[in-house]
C-alpha cells in the first residue's frame, strides 16, 4: 500500500493508501504539503476499504476507525480533520492557532476564528486579490514573530458557491473542485495561480465575523480583547509554558488586530487599504 | 452579596495588565476572562481584605461624577467574577 508523508512545522503524519481513487484525492488534498521522511512519522492513517461492505471506506488509526463514507471524495473532511488533529507537535513551543493566513511582501496576515466565522471566506477573497494563501485552519505562530500555515484545499460552504462565482468562473473550474456534501474545497492557485507559500512575519491579526448581508465593518479591537479572542482559537495550549498565555499577551502587544465584519465580497474592496503588504504587485 | 463580605480572588488565576484593561487566566479551567477598564478596577480592589462595602466606598471616593452607577458597577462586576470563579467570599467583615 503506497504511503504519503505530510510534514508541518517538524511534525510529520503518513498516510497509507490504495491506489486508484484514493490516490487522486491525496494528491489533491495535500499537495501544496510539504513531505519530508526526514521527520519521524508520529501517526499513520489509512484508508481502507471495506470490504464487508462494498464501496464503503474507512479512514483507521491505530486500528479504530474514525471515520466511515459512502465514496472516497466523502473522506476528504474527516481525514483532513484527522490529520490536523496529529500534525500539531506537542512539543513544538509556537502558539498554534484555528485560522487562516494570507501574507504579501513578506507581510502575514493572521486571520483566526471559529468555524463559520467567516476566514475561509476571506481569505479566499484576498488570494483572490493577490495575497499568498499559506491556509484557512491551522497556523503556527513562532517565537520569533514568524508564522508556517497548513496548506490544504480552500475549504467553504456549500452555500457559498454563488458568491465564489464572482471571483471565478466556475464552469471552467468545476472539475477540479471537490464537492461534498456540504462542503467545497478549491485548490488555492485557481484564485491566484502565483501564490507563493512562505513563512512572513505576522503584521496584523483581522478577527472576521461573516453574517449575511451584514454591512462592512473594520475597528480596532484592544490588546486585551485581541487576547481574549486569540485564546479561543489557540489548539495547542495545553502542550504550552503556562497554556501559551503569557506568549498571547506578548503577541498582541506587539501586533495590531482589526475586527472585520462583512457581509459579502463586494463589499470588501475598502479593506486592502488597511492591510500590511498590500499594494501593487511585485515579487514576493 | 452583603456589603461586609471580602471578596478573595482566586489565585489560580493568571494575570496579564494591558493598560486599563486586563485578561485573567484559569489554566485548569483553560478558561479566560476579559476585563474591560471598570471591571479591572473592581478587580484590582479585590485584594482579598477589603469587603465590598470599602470596595463601594474607595471607588465613591476616587468616581464621585459616577457615584449612581458604582453600586450596580460593581454588584455586576463581582457577579460575573463569582460565576467565573476568580472570586469568592471569605467571610463576614464585623
Amino acid at each position: 500500500m503506497p504511503r504519503h508523508i505530510v510534514t508541518f512545522a517538524h511534525t510529520s503524519v503518513a498516510i497509507d493508501y490504495p491506489l486508484g481513487k484514493p490516490a487522486e484525492l491525496i494528491d489533491f488534498l495535500y499537495r501544496d504539503v510539504p513531505s519530508d521522511p526526514s521527520v519521524p512519522v508520529g501517526n499513520v492513517l489509512q484508508i481502507r476499504r471495506n470490504t464487508q461492505t462494498p464501496g464503503d471506506w474507512s479512514i483507521v488509526h491505530d486500528d479504530v476507525t474514525v471515520a466511515s463514507a459512502d465514496s472516497v471524495d466523502a473522506l476528504a473532511a474527516p481525514l483532513m480533520d484527522e490529520t490536523l488533529r496529529w500534525i500539531v507537535d506537542p512539543h513544538g513551543s509556537g502558539l498554534a492557532i484555528h485560522a487562516a493566513v494570507v501574507s504579501q511582501h513578506g507581510s502575514g496576515i493572521l486571520i483566526p476564528g471559529p468555524s463559520g466565522s467567516g476566514k475561509s471566506s476571506l481569505a479566499t477573497w484576498l488570494t483572490s486579490r493577490g495575497f499568498n494563501y499559506l491556509g484557512d485552519e491551522l497556523a503556527i505562530v513562532q517565537p520569533d514573530g514568524t508564522m508556517q500555515a497548513f496548506t490544504r484545499p480552500i475549504k467553504l460552504k456549500s452555500n457559498g458557491l454563488a458568491a465564489l462565482q464572482t471571483l471565478i468562473d466556475l464552469r471552467r473550474i468545476e472539475a477540479q473542485l471537490l464537492v461534498t456534501g456540504t462542503t467545497i474545497m478549491i485548490p488555492h492557485k485557481l484564485l491566484n495561480p502565483d501564490s507563493v507559500q512562505d513563512s512572513p512575519t505576522l503584521d496584523l491579526i483581522l478577527f472576521p465575523r461573516y453574517r449575511h448581508r451584514k454591512q462592512l465593518a473594520l475597528s480596532a479591537v484592544s490588546p486585551a480583547q485581541a487576547g481574549l479572542a486569540l485564546m479561543e482559537c489557540l489548539v495547542n495550549a495545553r502542550n504550552l509554558a503556562g497554556h501559551g498565555f503569557g506568549a498571547a499577551a506578548a503577541l498582541v502587544r506587539e501586533v495590531p488586530a482589526l475586527r472585520l465584519e462583512y457581509g459579502g465580497y463586494g463589499q470588501l474592496e475598502p479593506l486592502l487599504e488597511r492591510l500590511p503588504g498590500a499594494g501593487p504587485a511585485g515579487p514576493n | 452579596m452583603h456589603p461586609n463580605q471580602i471578596p478573595v480572588p482566586n489565585t489560580d488565576y493568571r494575570l496579564e495588565e494591558f493598560g486599563d484593561e486586563l485578561l485573567l487566566y484559569h489554566p485548569s479551567a483553560t478558561r479566560t476572562i476579559y476585563l474591560n477598564q471598570t471591571a479591572a478596577l473592581i478587580w484590582k480592589l479585590c485584594d482579598g481584605t477589603r469587603s465590598v462595602a470599602e470596595v463601594l466606598a474607595l471607588l465613591r471616593d476616587s468616581y464621585p461624577e459616577s457615584a449612581e452607577t458604582i453600586e450596580s458597577d460593581v454588584q455586576s462586576a463581582l457577579e460575573d467574577f463569582v460565576k467565573n470563579g476568580a472570586i469568592h467570599f471569605e467571610r463576614v467583615a464585623t
